[in-house]
Parts: structure tokens; sequence; C-alpha cells
């Protein structure tokens, strides 16, 4: 096979080689249970404890217990969303999440639904946006609990968490976000944002695979998700997983160290993508192009007439990896709940294509991938009996 | 090159399928339709393993594999209108149904748009190309053939259809399965119909008046017994009457819908002569001798096929023919090849 060109970082990354390095030693030698007396338990203790301050000195925090670890992104946003709406024994009650959270925070948000709560599903505005006024309009006495997400990980738009966290207390709601497509990204800083719980995944940030952390605010009841042992100061159970945990304060630590370059140059090349694609594939338009604040290193296109599956199995085929929607609904022909939340349309909520640069994005995998794209869209388009049809109806729309 | 989607359901056929097209050289992928069957039946696992299987299949084989959500069409165009026949007396065949409007339908556009020139089924059947007009033909494997379920499949579709079973034998696919190594290998034979094994239970949740008890009558309209529910019955059944004596056997000779009544008499009441068929296809011109196929598996019968209107066909037997059930299928062909069918109608019976 000729090049390959991997630009599906919002999926998952590779374990950095200084991330795999300071994890090897707690799976022998220094393996023991962070929770014994002894000395080896000590040892791991200790480790345990510098991660943790490692965390919270990135994202701002000063009391290290407000950090707890996880197994990743989907149990700290399910942690966060029934463990705050249950807290103290509540079993009613008000929930906002916005209608573009990733399925971690929708489907535990449904659960509530039918378990006693009422659940409002906040649309964004068709730039890609949770706007504060339409959170204030949402928000109601009974309302508990408020979720956004930081950045989204289809559309790649950055929300005003500070402005709707605001908002949300304001009418004494507590405030999580799920930040897993944003750490290491752009600043978190959870002083500025004002949130109550923040939800964090180790395997977007090179770090391992089955690693996060749930930031939550010290005071801030929480029912318990994991019962069992009592770790992490009782808010989940679980002998911790040392060397993971250590894997990703280091691999948070190297993406703090590389952020003010890294980020330019993500974005530098992410204009390069969007200018090359728009510019070499007729109709094809940018998703939520008019967001006020993206991320570097997410774009999200709508190419009509062609299904998004069927653009991955051709570029698959010319060794490039990106992404429909994303990586955990792909394999399954849906529309994107993402896009249909923005106002995109079904027919053409079908044809996204996702893609996401990260370290080892160069400028040639950029053009490999514009110059495979091509091709593979005019074929498309030319089996679709519905192309013509289709573009009658963007020429009608279209300027 | 072309590219072919095999339609992978979990199963050996389309298994073995996959990978005869692969070792054929064949650019190949495969596509799963998602039925939706835990809604339908109930039960958790029912489908969503065999998505699990095929796609274990498609990574055994290193190719690649896409999911598509069939799960509104299938509803709407297959368990709908087989409830439905069921509710107004009729004995509907939901497989001919999906594959003219889901698998070999709706699904195979799918898979069109997602880049295949050809669809690949693990069906036993052939086609043929003469003159610019292809084919359906049964397989080589007389016991397997599948043709009568995919009558109804359009020549545009026929024309991109690839079987690659149609020249082997089960046994030799089990072979296949087995040395591959498929997990599928060992699985037993799927079921006629996938949804559902109690059909009852199912016209039950929308029809319930199809449940309900009623007379069971006989020509005449005398009162020999109570029925069960109509949709519990077939036209032909002899078994589960309670009818016997002197007077026997009975078997059911017609659903009434309209008076709730099993209509029961003597076998040979069964006796048609000729029967009209709706929703035909026919792709001869003029009437001409056919094989009449009134089910699945049965020997066809020796006719003369007439068209009578659109989409309607007059088939006469030679000798009288015993045991159709409306709703069902009744698939036309010249020696392997299909040339027509359509739809026994409940009414339109030209009787002995």
């Amino acid at each position: 096979m000729e090049r390959t060109s991997y630009l599906d970082y919002a999926a998952t990354t590779p374990v950095d080689p200084k991330v795999v390095e300071a994890m090897l030693p707690y799976f022998t030698e220094r393996f023991g249970n962070a929770n014994s007396l002894y000395a080896l338990g000590r040892e791991a203790a200790r480790a345990l404890e510098d991660a943790r301050e490692r965390v919270a000195r990135s994202i701002g925090v000063a009391r290290s217990d407000e950090i707890i670890f996880t197994s990743g992104g989907t149990e700290s946003d399910n942690t966060a969303l029934i463990g705050l709406a249950t807290a103290g024994g509540r079993s009613n009650g008000h929930i906002i999440v916005s209608a573009f959270e990733h399925h971690a925070v929708l489907e535990p948000a449904w659960w509530l639904g039918k378990h006693g709560f009422e659940v409002t599903e906040l649309a964004p505005r068709p730039d890609g946006t949770v706007h504060p006024d339409d959170l204030a309009a949402a928000l109601r006495d009974d309302t508990v609990l408020v979720s956004v997400m930081h950045g989204n990980n289809e559309i790649g738009t950055i929300q005003p968490i500070a402005e709707l966290a605001t908002v949300a207390h304001a009418r004494g709601a507590l405030f999580h976000t799920d930040a897993a497509q944003t750490l290491g990204k752009i600043d978190f800083d959870v002083a500025a944002l004002g949130v109550d719980a923040a939800s964090f995944s180790g395997h977007k940030i090179y770090g391992p695979k089955g690693t996060g952390v749930l930031y939550l605010k010290g005071g801030t009841r929480l029912a318990t998700y994991l019962m069992g042992g009592g770790q992490e100061s009782k808010k989940r159970s679980g002998t911790q997983n040392v060397a993971g945990n250590i894997g990703f304060a280091t691999a948070l630590e190297l993406m703090d160290a590389e952020r003010p370059t890294e980020a330019p140059r993500l974005t530098a090349l992410r204009d390069r993508l969007v200018s090359g694609l728009l510019g070499g594939i007729e109709y094809a338009q940018l998703n939520a192009a008019e967001a006020p604040e993206r991320l570097p290193h997410i774009a999200n296109f709508v190419i009509p007439g062609v299904e998004g599956e069927a653009m991955l199995l051709h570029l698959d085929a010319s060794g490039i990896a990106v992404s429909t929607g994303s990586a955990c609904s792909s394999g399954s022909l849906k529309p994107s709940h993402v896009l249909l939340s923005i106002g995109c349309p079904v027919e053409f909520a079908h044809g996204s294509l996702r893609v996401s640069l990260g370290r080892f994005t160069t400028d040639e995998d950029i053009d490999h991938l514009i110059g495979s794209l091509a091709p593979v869209v005019e074929r498309l388009r030319s089996m679709n009996p519905l192309y013509e049809k289709t573009v009658a109806g963007l020429a009608g729309t279209h300027e | 090159m072309t590219r072919t989607a095999v339609a992978v359901s979990g199963g050996v056929d389309s298994s073995v399928a996959a990978a005869l097209l692969l070792e054929a050289g064949r650019d190949v992928f495969g596509v799963t339709m998602r039925l939706g069957l835990a809604e339908i039946t109930g039960r958790q696992c029912c489908g969503e393993e065999e998505v699990l299987l095929a796609r274990r299949v498609c990574d055994l084989l290193g190719i690649q594999h896409v999911v598509v959500d069939m799960a509104e069409e299938f509803s709407s165009e297959v368990v709908e209108p087989f409830v439905d026949a069921y509710a107004a007396g009729l004995t509907p065949n939901p497989c001919v149904r999906c594959n003219e409007r889901v698998k070999l339908g709706a699904f195979a556009e799918r898979a069109r748009r997602l880049g295949a020139d050809e669809i690949a089924t693990g069906h036993y059947a052939r086609t043929v190309s003469e003159d610019g007009t292809v084919w359906l033909e049964r397989a080589a494997d007389a016991a397997k053939d599948q043709s009568y379920f995919l009558y109804r499949v359009g020549p545009d579709v026929l024309g991109r259809l690839v079987f690659p079973l149609g020249d082997t034998t089960k046994s030799e696919v089990r072979a296949r399965a087995h040395a591959l190594g498929l997990p599928t290998a060992a699985r037993r034979e799927s079921q006629e119909v996938c949804f559902t094994d109690d059909h009852a239970a199912l016209v039950a949740h929308t029809h319930p008046e199809a449940l309900s008890p009623g007379p069971m009558l006989d020509a005449a309209g005398r009162t020999l017994g109570t029925h069960r529910g109509l949709a519990r019955y077939t036209v032909g059944q002899r078994k589960g009457l309670g009818l016997g004596g002197p007077e026997g056997p009975f078997v059911v000779i017609a659903l009434d819908p309209g008076r709730n009544a099993l209509v029961v008499g003597p076998p040979a009441a069964l006796d048609r002569a000729g029967v009209t068929l709706s929703d035909a296809i026919w792709r001869l011109d003029g009437p001409a001798t056919v094989g009449a196929q009134i089910r699945y598996r049965a020997t066809p019968l020796e006719a003369t096929a007439t068209p009578s209107g659109p989409a309607r066909l007059d088939v006469r037997f030679s000798a009288p023919a015993r045991g159709l059930a409306p709703g069902q299928s009744v698939v036309l062909y010249q020696g392997d090849r299909v040339v027509g069918g359509g739809i026994l109608t409940a009414s339109a019976d030209v009787s002995a």
C-alpha cells in the first residue's frame, strides 16, 4: 500500500513513548496496591497522589482531592450525570443536557428521564454552539443539573462554558461539562470556567485507553456509582490503576508543554484542509462554519450526494483513516445526532466526514486526503441515482 | 475494478459466499442489515448477535464491514404486511416480500450508494444472461434451491446480483466453512421466518380479533365446532381442528374474516382447476405452458399461464391442484428458469 494517513485523532491517539516509559515500572517492580500499608503500597500511593496533583495543577485546581480517577470519559460522564442528579437520595427534578452531547452523557440523561427526572435536550444554534440565553430560558426552579460539553467531538465547536455555568448557577443548578475533546488541546482552567464537574479521557491525549478523570468541586454531593473499598475519597471504589493514572498525568503534562506551538500548527493544518477540501469537492460544506470558536484539530464536512460510510470504505482502501460522525456510531448507517441538532438535513447528515488532526499530521497527510477524496466522491456521486436531484435542490439554495 | 458488496448475515451461506468471491480475486466488502428484531420479538439478543457474528466473519476474511439500519423498512415493508395479511385471513410469505422490498430492494440500493457495482448474497439460485436479458434460475442443488423466494426481484437488480453459491451444494458449503475456520460453520439452519416463531402472538398485538374464537362451518353453513382464532389456521391444514367421526377427515377450505368463520370440508374440496394471481410478474409474451410451484419446495405442476390484466395472471392446471393458500406465492418456471409468478388471491379462485 501507498502512504497511510491517520486523520482520526478525535477517535483515539497513539500513546506517547514517554508516557509508556513513565508507566512501565508500575506494572512490574512497583506493582503495589496504593491502599496497602507497607512500603510497596506506600510507594504506589505516593506515585498515585503525585499523578493526582499534576492533573490538578494542569486544570487549575488547588485541592487535588477534587480529582477522581476513573476508567475513562464514559465513566466520568455517567458518574457525573447520575451521581449528581441522584445525590442525597434525590429521585426527581429537572436536568438539562445539550442535544449534541456524546452518548456517554445522553444515555444516562435518558436513563434519569425514565427514573423520575425530567430531561430537557437543549438545541444548539446552527453555528454549533449552545447559547446562554437559550439555557436561561430552559432553566427552571427545580433544575438540578446542566451538562454541556466543552468542545463538540464531531464538529469541533467550542461552547461558552463560563457564561453557561454562570447562567446555571444563577438558578441554583449544578454545571457539568464533558471536556474529553478539549483537554490538552485548548486551555482548560476550572477557576476560569466555573464548573462544578468535568469529564476527561486519557486516550484522547496520547495517554492509555481505560483512563479518565472526573473533576468534582469540593463539597459537591455525589451519589456513589461504583461501591466497594471506598477508594478515591469514597467516591469511586476499585483498586486504582496506578500505572494508567501516571500515564494520564504524564500525557497531560506533555500536551500542556507542546500546546503553545502545537495549537497554532494544527490550526494552520486545519485551515489548509478546509480550503483545500472546499475548493476541491463541488458542493462540499464545512459544518458549523459560522462557529465563533472551534477546536484546532477537528473539521467536519457535508458532502452532498454520498454516504459518509462509502467515503470511509474507499479512503480506507487508500490508507486513509477518517470518520463519519463519531467513532462510536460508525459501522452503522445512522445520521449523526450532532449534525441533525444543528439543523443539517437528514440526507446531508448521512454524508458527513469528520477529519481530526494530531501530533503526527503533516501537510502531506492533508494533501493525500484531498487528492484521494475527489475521485472517490466523483465515483460515488455517479452511482447515486438521486444525486442530480440533490444537486438541483442545492443549486436552488446555493449562494 | 468491480466492487462487490456481500450481504453477510452471520450465517454459513453468506460467509462462504464472501469467501468464494475473495478467492476469485474480487474486490469485496461486507454489508449487514440491522432489522431491529429485538423490538419486534421482545428478545434482547435476537438480531444483534447475528450482526456481531457478521462482523467477526468479515474480520476473519479481512474485509470491510458496514451495518445498515433497515429496521424502519423491514417493519413497514415486511412485518406490518405480514401481520395484516394474517388478520385478513391470508397466509403471507414474508421472505418473498423481504427479498423484493428490503434485502434486494432498499438495502441493495444502500449498498450501491456505498460504492458497490454488484451485490452478492448467499442464496442458492443462479442468474443467466441471454441477449442482454438477465433471468433468474434454480440453483444446482435442487434440495436447497431458493429461486422461489426471489421471483419478485426486478430485472435491473438481477443484473447486478451475484449468487456465488448457485453452483455449489450445501454440504460443500459446510465443508468450506469448516476448512476456513468460519465461526458460523456449526450454526444451525435459520428458520423460514426470521422475526418470529409465534406469528399468532405477533398478530395478537395489533389485531386481537384475529385470535378470537369463532364457528367452524362446513360448506353448507352447518356449525361443526369452534376455532381458536383465524390467524392460527391456514388453508389445507388438517391438524388441530378437533373434528373427526364418520364424515372426516376434515381440512381447512377457507378463512372468512368477515364472519370470523373457518370453513372446513373434505380434502377433495381443496382441488382447484385454476387460480388467479395478483401483483403478478410475467416475463414472457402471451400465454405459455409453465411449471407452477405453489409453495417452497413443492414439485411444480404443469399449467398454462395467461396474462389477464395489469399484473394479473390466470393459471390453469393440467390436473387439479390441491393446497393453494391465498396470500402465498405461485412461481412459474420453464425448466429451471423463473418466467413469472404472483400472489394467490383470496376470492378469485376458479373452482374445479
